[in-house]
C-alpha cells in the first residue's frame, strides 16, 4: 500500500458558547504549515504539568478567499470574541484513492502575527504570498 | 536527411530542425500569451469563488483619501503586518502593533508632500488608506484598509540615474486595519 501525505486542509471553526459550530470554512490552498507542538511545563513539586502549545505558522499564496481568516484577524485586533478552533487535516494518497489522514486540532487558537508580502508594480512575477502565526491555548492530535 | 556517427545533424537538416523547434516555440508562446484568444487569463477560469490564488501580475492599486493623484503613483507597498501579544490571551486594539506602512510614489506626488506639510502644522493629519489586491481579470478580491493614518517620515526624491523613474517614500503609522474579502 503507497501511502503519501499530498497536503493538508485548514478550517476555522467559530464555536457559541455552548461549544456549537456557528460558523466554518475550509481551505487547503494554503502551501505550508508548521507546528510547533507542545512542551510541559513541570512545576517545582512535580506534580503538576502545564502543557503548553506552541505557535502554528501558516504560509502560502493569498486567495480571493478567507472570509474567516479576514474576520478573525479583525476581531482580535478590536477585541472582540477571538476563540476559534484551527483543524489541520492531513491529506493522503493511499494508492491513488484520496483520503484524510490525521487531523490536529487546535483549541481556543487566536492569530498572533500577520504579514502580507510587499507589492511591487515592476514586480509580475509569482504569488502574492501571507504568513499568519496562530497560537493555540490546546493542541489535540486524533 | 542524414546523420554521422556522432548522432549530428549536418547543416541543412540542422537548419531545418531549428526552422521547426522556433516555429513550435513561437506558436507555445503566443499561445500561452493569449494571441489566438482563447488562452484565459491564468487561474481565472474553473476556479471556484475563494479559491483563486492573487499573483504579483494581477497587480493592486492603493487609494488614500483626498489624494486621487497621488494614489495613482503608488510604486510600491511594504510593511502590511499585525502584530499581537501572544501572553494575552484577550488581545485588545491597544496591544497591536500595525505596520508601519512604507509607500514609494513616482515623483513628482504633490498631494503627499502637501499631506506631509499639513501634518507637520497639525492639519488633516489622518487619512484612511485602502489597498485593493486584484484577480486575473482585473476586479478586487482582497482590500487591506489602514485606517487613520498618519504620516510620521518622509524621504525626498531618490535620484537614480539607472532608472527614469525617482520615488519618494512616505512611512505612515496605522489607526486602525481592516482586512475585507
Amino acid at each position: 500500500m503507497a501511502t503519501e501525505i499530498v497536503g493538508f486542509r485548514v478550517t476555522i471553526d467559530q464555536l457559541d458558547d455552548a461549544g456549537q459550530v456557528i460558523a466554518s470554512e475550509s481551505d487547503s490552498q494554503w502551501e505550508s504549515v508548521s507546528l510547533a507542538g507542545e512542551q510541559i511545563k513541570a512545576c517545582k513539586s512535580g506534580k503538576s504539568v502545564e502543557p503548553r502549545a506552541g505557535i502554528v505558522v501558516l504560509r502560502g499564496a493569498m486567495t480571493d478567499g478567507r472570509k474567516a481568516l479576514c474576520d478573525w484577524i479583525n476581531e482580535t485586533v478590536e477585541g472582540k470574541p477571538w476563540k476559534r478552533t484551527l483543524t489541520i487535516t492531513e491529506l493522503l494518497s493511499v494508492d491513488g484513492a484520496g483520503r484524510d489522514g490525521r487531523v490536529f486540532i487546535l483549541h481556543d487558537a487566536f492569530p498572533v502575527a500577520y504579514r502580507a508580502e510587499g507589492l511591487h508594480k515592476s514586480k509580475v512575477v509569482g504569488n502574492v504570498m501571507e504568513e499568519v502565526a496562530i497560537k493555540p491555548i490546546r493542541v489535540e492530535l486524533k | 536527411m542524414s546523420q554521422d556517427d556522432g548522432g549530428k545533424l549536418d547543416g541543412p537538416a540542422r537548419r531545418t530542425v531549428l526552422k521547426l523547434g522556433a516555429t513550435a516555440l513561437g506558436i507555445g508562446v503566443a499561445a500561452r500569451a493569449g494571441l489566438f484568444g482563447d488562452a484565459p487569463p491564468a487561474g481565472a477560469q474553473g476556479v471556484p469563488p475563494g479559491d483563486e490564488i492573487l499573483t504579483h501580475a494581477g497587480g493592486f492599486s492603493v487609494e488614500i483619501d483626498g489624494a486621487p493623484a497621488a494614489s495613482g503613483r503608488v510604486r510600491s507597498v511594504y510593511g502590511l503586518e499585525v502584530l499581537l501579544d501572544e501572553r494575552k490571551p484577550k488581545p485588545n486594539f491597544k496591544k497591536a502593533v500595525l505596520g508601519p506602512l512604507r509607500l514609494a510614489f513616482d515623483t513628482p506626488a504633490d498631494e503627499i508632500t502637501q499631506w506631509w506639510n499639513d501634518t507637520k502644522s497639525g492639519t488633516c493629519i489622518r487619512k484612511n488608506i485602502t489597498i485593493n489586491l486584484r484577480r486575473a481579470d482585473g476586479t478586487t478580491a482582497r482590500q487591506i484598509v489602514c485606517h487613520d493614518s498618519l504620516p510620521t517620515q518622509w524621504s525626498s526624491v531618490n535620484f537614480d540615474t539607472s532608472s527614469t523613474v525617482q520615488t519618494e517614500t512616505l512611512t505612515v503609522k496605522i489607526g486602525r486595519i481592516e482586512f475585507k474579502t
